[in-house]
């Protein structure tokens, strides 16, 4: 086995296995998750990135050191270059970011995925929304997007919806990693607004909890990084290989993250102008 | 619901003791774990509590000694003869292995080595007349690691004795110890017949200054490079030293051609390190005492600094715990036993070079050594099994000393005493056994755990510290 | 039309799996909605608006996964449920085995992480330490080991009760934890009986007369002998009554143990008062009268009675005592016209400490009983090795056990003691127990036949039959089979009868047809 890429925020300890899948194996503590993927599944803050997970999959669990990772005793060291997480500040074009903004809003929009949060923004996907749980489920949404005057009123959002994480939880993590990116190119300052939501959020859900901690901290998975350098780069940029690269996370997982994130950038950059005038 | 965690999850059984209950839980497919548990040491209640309320102190301290000891600089600089350097060294001192022990309560090699040392120094021309020597109370005894030295087996090492000098770069202290004399009839086994002492003479006025002109001529030896590289080629440094004799030897001989104009000397000197598979012994030795030295006199810590027997008795020193020896009996090792001897024809446990364990070498790195399990009695899979255990009971992993087959992982480093006495698991010892009489030699080999009592003493002692305070 | 559900703990299945699960799953045979989430409130009050909710989706947590169906009726959602379940791949293999054998509870629990009790069984000086480790470490603790000091099983009992954990033990030889029998226990049939025990071999016998008798065991809890007294006072046994009282598979809750100290006792029973489901108990040799009902407890004389009362209330019927007494009688006759007039006496000779109590209590009729584990009036033999008049044998005693197995598994001194009683001119009759299961001895039959031929040769070549009545206790899916043991011992000539307390009545008629 190779390790390809080690994340930066693994903290140095002993983690316990919560969950093996295909292309995926958790292993947590306290709160907090280390999650072995094979390359498709992308780099991460809290990830470790491996051409064959075998070796993850038969252990009980792994411990973290600062030389890398030990399986069953064996020490498999982390590669020189470790996965930066961090959204780095940059000088932003303000202009061509708000063409920007709307060229990926529009091309959420198109896109299908069905059952997931984007449906705020697409009507169309209202259909997918079939059997009486999710019928419920999309008013409720639907109910909460509409009352939501503030981005406190998101944490109703909390819990709610498919997925290992619920899509409510992973839209609030796409919120609070939009807020972290404004925060770094524009003059804003969102430090009560993700406090609230990140305070209030408690989950005994350990990949929930990793994925809003992250968001919460500022770190971004590998597919946000590259969505954020498109959005923040001074040229029209085609977002539908990395929308579509979203999307295909999980079954819904990827998509509710992204109506999160373009939900913050909706309101901030797209409606900020109209909230003026 | 009340007893969640019992009732509402799948049962998950760790068994500790009749191991005819884990068949049950095997029959019914319920994943359970039986212990290999044995019974801990039975240190004193008081000394339990004191370690327990002053636990998060104790891992302060050693987090500060692992780092210490990992930031050793070990360099052979150069030689000298012990009467030149060694602290406080007289005429009538001899330095010995292990703790402090009497003539009387002296085994069988370390008395033989002594009388060999004593002829060595021409204070005495035979056995009887050392022997008379010493009776009349004009010499005197010390242990090496009183004296910034260490030495295998006896140990010993007396006035005109050449010395290497190691310095620990990073904290500035020095170690020393003799040159390695090879094997079959040597002092360090007791042995003090004319050939004997008659080498020594050729070490001291032959292989001495050929080897020190050359360790000056190459500059200081980066010993804890040599030591890692020897790791990677199948030693442990304690009780196989093939590789890092060879790379020693890398290192030094075109400096002895270079710096040697007598031919004779140079072949000899040549020979006589090459023909020694233990040469680099004492060296791995003095580069272990150099580097756990400098991680003395830090409160608190309970990592040995020390772990040396003296043929009588087993003694630990701690980081926190200054000069003081902890000990109890050194045992008769489970050796492999060469054909034609036995355990009844072994001397109880002898010799410095448990200092390599102390640092995360000999047993502690008997992973990266395969060869050497099979020289013991093993399969590689139980050489694998000695070092994960001593990752039980150590401070962390090694920086730069690293096992191969573990994916490089650092080698246990920093033997805590508080784990060892509440695991009950005890120390690795990888080493060659001495006959009980003088100057036969190697009898056996063999990986051995090191005895209970001087670590439940330590752990007391440690405890006692907390209370002066 | 019903909702219909299971909820899966700390078992994780990735999105994609769950969404396709679920969207199979409604094209399921009679299913018109099915939904696989996450068990967040507010996931469940979604549930709710949209009626799929039950009431026990409520106890599911955050980390929990809901399978909920709307199926056509019951039959058509079990199947559903099962088929889903099959469905969600589960790709979660457990990890393989190394030869690395753990020497510390740390290091056990590096292998597997999961652990949820430790069972305790080395030499009693080290045993509380190890079970207050296993405390620290969060894990319940089933100590078998005795020679624990009082004040160490209290303060073990009450760090565990402050950790919702609990300490079975000292001494605790029985328990069947989510159907997987601990130390000596016995394969029994799941059910819905909740058993709390102070006594192992009580415990045994309950749990497999429950079985034997068509019903089963949700949980057999121990707690050990001494957790009953007034220093202990029921620490473990009313947190188990507790459990049990809460626990959805527990429909009906038995109590064994030898007599509760008084104020014991009432703890108990008063929390049992609102147990919400009937409760039975056997206290052998109840000293302390108490007005059961009131607490909702109905109170027994024998394992079997009280084994037989919850397999009835299990089956929903009316309880009627056990009648076997004509039969008994027959049996009874015919054994003691082969007896000569100077057999008089009865010979218990037993393994399991609860049985030798049950016996003094069953033969309360047959006059003066000697026994080294005397009951009530009974005599103390003045020496446990030799038999005077009617005795009872306890070889689990100390006197008989220092230096050996338990007499479960080490038959050799009761054997020897079998053919000393044959030898005997004055013994009637030989009543004996057989415990099998997890544990216990795993060639009975092997180990004891031989001194049972030997026993009837020595009566025989004093023109002497001596019956043997015996009782096995386990069942026929333990690893030694009870009615392969049955058929062998009757083979060898030994009556074996259903439980302890039959056996006994039988001996105790045999003894008066003989007068």
């Amino acid at each position: 086995m190779r390790i390809l890429s080690f994340g930066d925020a693994l903290p140095v300890k002993i983690y316990k296995r919560h969950s093996s899948f295909d292309k995926a194996v958790n292993f947590g503590d306290a709160g907090f998750c280390v999650c072995a993927v094979l390359p498709k599944v992308k780099q991460g803050p809290s990830t470790i990135v491996a051409d064959n997970l075998d070796l993850f999959k038969n252990c009980s669990q792994i411990e973290i050191t600062n030389e890398g990772v030990i399986i069953n005793g064996v020490l498999y060291k982390k590669p020189e270059n470790i996965y930066k997480s961090e959204i780095l500040t940059q000088t932003l074009n303000l202009k061509q970011f708000k063409i920007n903004c709307k060229n990926l809003l529009n091309c959420a929009k198109s896109t299908n995925a069905p059952q997931s949060l984007l449906v705020i923004f697409n009507k169309s996907l209202e259909p997918s929304f079939c059997n009486s749980f999710e019928k419920a489920l999309l008013a409720r949404y639907n109910q909460i997007i509409k009352e939501a005057e503030n981005y406190e009123a998101l944490l109703n959002l909390k819990g709610l919806g498919p997925g290992l994480t619920p899509a409510g939880d992973d839209f609030i993590a796409g919120v609070l990693t939009a807020m972290n990116f404004l925060e770094k190119v524009l003059p804003k300052d969102f430090k009560e607004e993700k406090n609230f939501l990140y305070k209030n959020l408690v989950t005994k859900n350990v990949l929930s909890a990793l994925g809003l901690k992250m968001a919460y901290e500022g770190r971004v998975f590998e597919r946000f990084k590259d969505l954020i350098c498109l959005l923040a780069a001074d040229n029209t940029a085609d977002f539908n290989n990395i929308v579509n690269d979203i999307i295909s996370c999980g079954a819904t997982s990827g998509a509710d993250t992204l109506a999160g994130f373009i939900f913050v950038l909706f309101t901030e950059v797209l409606n900020a102008d109209k909230r003026h005038n | 619901m009340a007893l969640d965690k019992l009732l509402k999850q799948e049962l998950n059984a760790i068994n500790i003791g009749l191991k005819s209950f884990q068949d049950t839980f095997d029959s019914f497919h319920a994943p359970s774990v039986s212990l290999e548990w044995k019974p801990p040491v039975d240190v004193s209640m008081e000394a339990a509590g004191i370690i327990k309320e002053n636990r998060a102190v104790i891992e302060e301290a050693n987090k500060e000694a692992l780092a210490k000891i990992l930031a050793a600089k070990p360099l052979l600089i150069d030689m000298a003869q012990a009467k030149d350097v060694i602290p406080g060294m007289r005429k009538t001192l001899f330095l010995h292995a292990g703790p402090p022990v009497t003539w009387e309560r002296m085994c069988g090699p370390m008395k033989g080595a002594v009388i060999g040392a004593i002829i060595y120094e021409g204070l005495a021309k035979t056995a009887n007349q050392a022997q008379l020597l010493i009776k009349s109370g004009l010499i005197e005894f010390a242990p090496c690691h009183e004296h910034s030295s260490v030495g295998p087996m006896a140990g010993l090492i007396s006035y005109s004795m050449p010395v290497f000098i190691v310095k620990n770069e990073t904290y500035g202290n020095v170690a020393y110890c003799t040159m390695n004399e090879g094997l079959g009839k040597v002092l360090r086994y007791g042995a003090y017949g004319r050939e004997v002492v008659k080498r020594l003479k050729w070490m001291e006025r032959v292989l001495y200054p050929v080897l020190r002109d050359a360790v000056k001529y190459a500059g200081p030896i980066d010993l804890k490079n040599l030591i890692a590289q020897a790791l990677h080629m199948g030693d442990e440094v304690h009780n196989r030293n093939r590789a890092g004799t060879s790379l020693f030897y890398r290192a030094v001989a075109p400096a002895i051609v270079k710096t040697c104009s007598a031919k004779k000397k140079t072949i000899d000197v040549l020979n006589f390190i090459n023909g020694n598979d233990h040469f680099f012994l004492n060296l791995s030795m003095a580069a272990s005492k150099a580097g756990l030295d400098a991680a003395r006199n830090i409160p608190g810590s309970s990592v040995a600094v020390v772990m040396a027997r003296n043929g009588t008795d087993f003694g630990v020193q701690l980081a926190g715990t200054g000069g003081t020896w902890f000990t109890g009996p050194a045992e008769v090792p489970d050796a492999l036993y060469f054909a034609g001897f036995s355990k009844a024809d072994a001397n109880p446990d002898i010799g410095d070079s448990a200092i390599t364990e102390t640092n995360g070498l000999g047993g502690f790195a008997i992973a990266s050594s395969p060869s050497i399990v099979q020289f013991v009695g093993g399969k590689p899979d139980d050489a694998l099994n000695y070092t994960k255990q001593m990752y039980e009971i150590t401070a962390g992993d090694n920086n730069v000393y690293q096992v191969p087959y573990l994916n490089f992982r650092g080698t246990p480093t920093g033997i805590d005493v508080i784990k060892v006495v509440e695991k009950g698991i005890f120390p690795f010892i990888d080493t060659g056994v001495a006959h009980k009489e003088p100057g036969i030699g190697q009898v056996g080999a063999g990986v051995l755990s090191a005895p209970s009592l001087p670590f439940k003493n330590a752990f007391e002692g440690l405890a006692q510290t907390f209370k002066q305070q | 039309m019903l909702i219909k559900g299971i909820i899966k703990k700390g078992a994780y299945f990735d999105s994609v799996s769950l969404m396709l699960t679920a969207q199979k799953a409604s094209s399921l045979e009679g299913v018109r909605e099915c939904s696989l989430v996450m068990g967040t409130n507010e996931n469940k009050s979604i549930l709710k608006t949209s009626d799929m909710l039950t009431p026990e989706f409520e106890a599911a947590v955050d980390s929990d996964l809901i399978i909920a169906v709307k199926a056509e009726n019951d039959e058509l959602a079990d199947k559903a449920l099962a088929q889903i379940e099959k469905m969600l791949k589960k790709s979660d293999d457990s990890p393989q085995g190394s030869s690395f054998k753990p020497r510390s509870i740390e290091g056990a629990l590096k292998v597997l992480p999961n652990a949820n009790i430790a069972i305790i069984s080395v030499a009693g000086k080290y045993a509380a330490k190890l079970a207050d480790e296993a405390l620290d470490k969060g894990l319940n603790v089933m100590l078998f080991s005795d020679n624990v000091s009082v004040e160490d099983e209290r303060s073990l009992k009450l760090k565990a009760a402050q950790k919702d954990l609990i300490v079975m033990g000292p001494d605790c030889g029985t328990a069947i934890i989510n159907g997987v029998p601990l130390a000596f226990a016995n394969n029994v049939n799941k059910g819905d009986i909740g058993c709390i025990g102070a006594s192992g071999t009580g415990l045994q016998e309950v749990t497999c007369l429950v079985s034997n008798n068509g019903a089963g065991i949700s949980q057999a809890i121990g707690t050990g002998g001494r957790d009953v007294k007034e220093a202990i006072g029921g620490i473990a046994f009313l947190q188990a009554v507790e459990a049990l009282k809460q626990d959805g598979n527990t429909k009906i809750i038995l109590l064994v143990s030898k007599p509760p100290h008084k104020d014991v006792l009432y703890k108990i029973l008063e929390s049992l008062k609102h147990a919400g489901k009937p409760v039975v108990s056997v206290f052998l040799g109840g000293e302390h009268e108490a007005d059961y009902g009131q607490f909702n407890v109905t109170n027994c004389a024998t394992l079997e009675e009280a084994a037989l009362r919850a397999v009835n209330l299990s089956k929903n019927l009316e309880f009627v005592p056990l009648n076997d007494d004509g039969e008994l009688e027959r049996i009874a006759y015919e054994e003691a016209v082969k007896l000569k007039p100077e057999q008089k006496y009865l010979r218990g000779l037993f393994s399991g400490g609860t049985f030798v109590s049950e016996a003094q209590i069953v033969l309360n009729d047959i006059g003066e009983i000697s026994s080294n584990a005397p009951m009530g009036n009974n005599k103390k033999t003045d020496n446990p090795l030799l038999s005077e008049g009617h005795t009872v044998i306890d070889f689990g005693e100390d006197e008989f056990t220092v230096g050996r197995p338990h007499p479960m598994i080490d038959f050799t001194l009761r054997n020897k003691r079998i053919i000393a009683e044959a030898s005997d001119g004055t013994t009637a009759v030989i009543l004996l127990d057989i415990v099998i299961g997890y544990g216990a001895n795993m060639t009975p039959v092997e180990d004891i036949v031989p001194a049972l031929n030997e026993a009837k040769n020595t009566a025989l070549s004093n023109d002497r039959y001596i019956p043997v009545v015996a009782c096995v206790t386990g069942t026929d899916m333990d690893p030694q089979n009870r009615s392969h043991v049955v058929k062998e011992l009757q083979n060898a000539g030994v009556i074996v009868m259903h439980s302890n307390a039959q056996a006994c009545r039988l001996a105790g008629k045999i003894i008066k047809a003989v007068k």
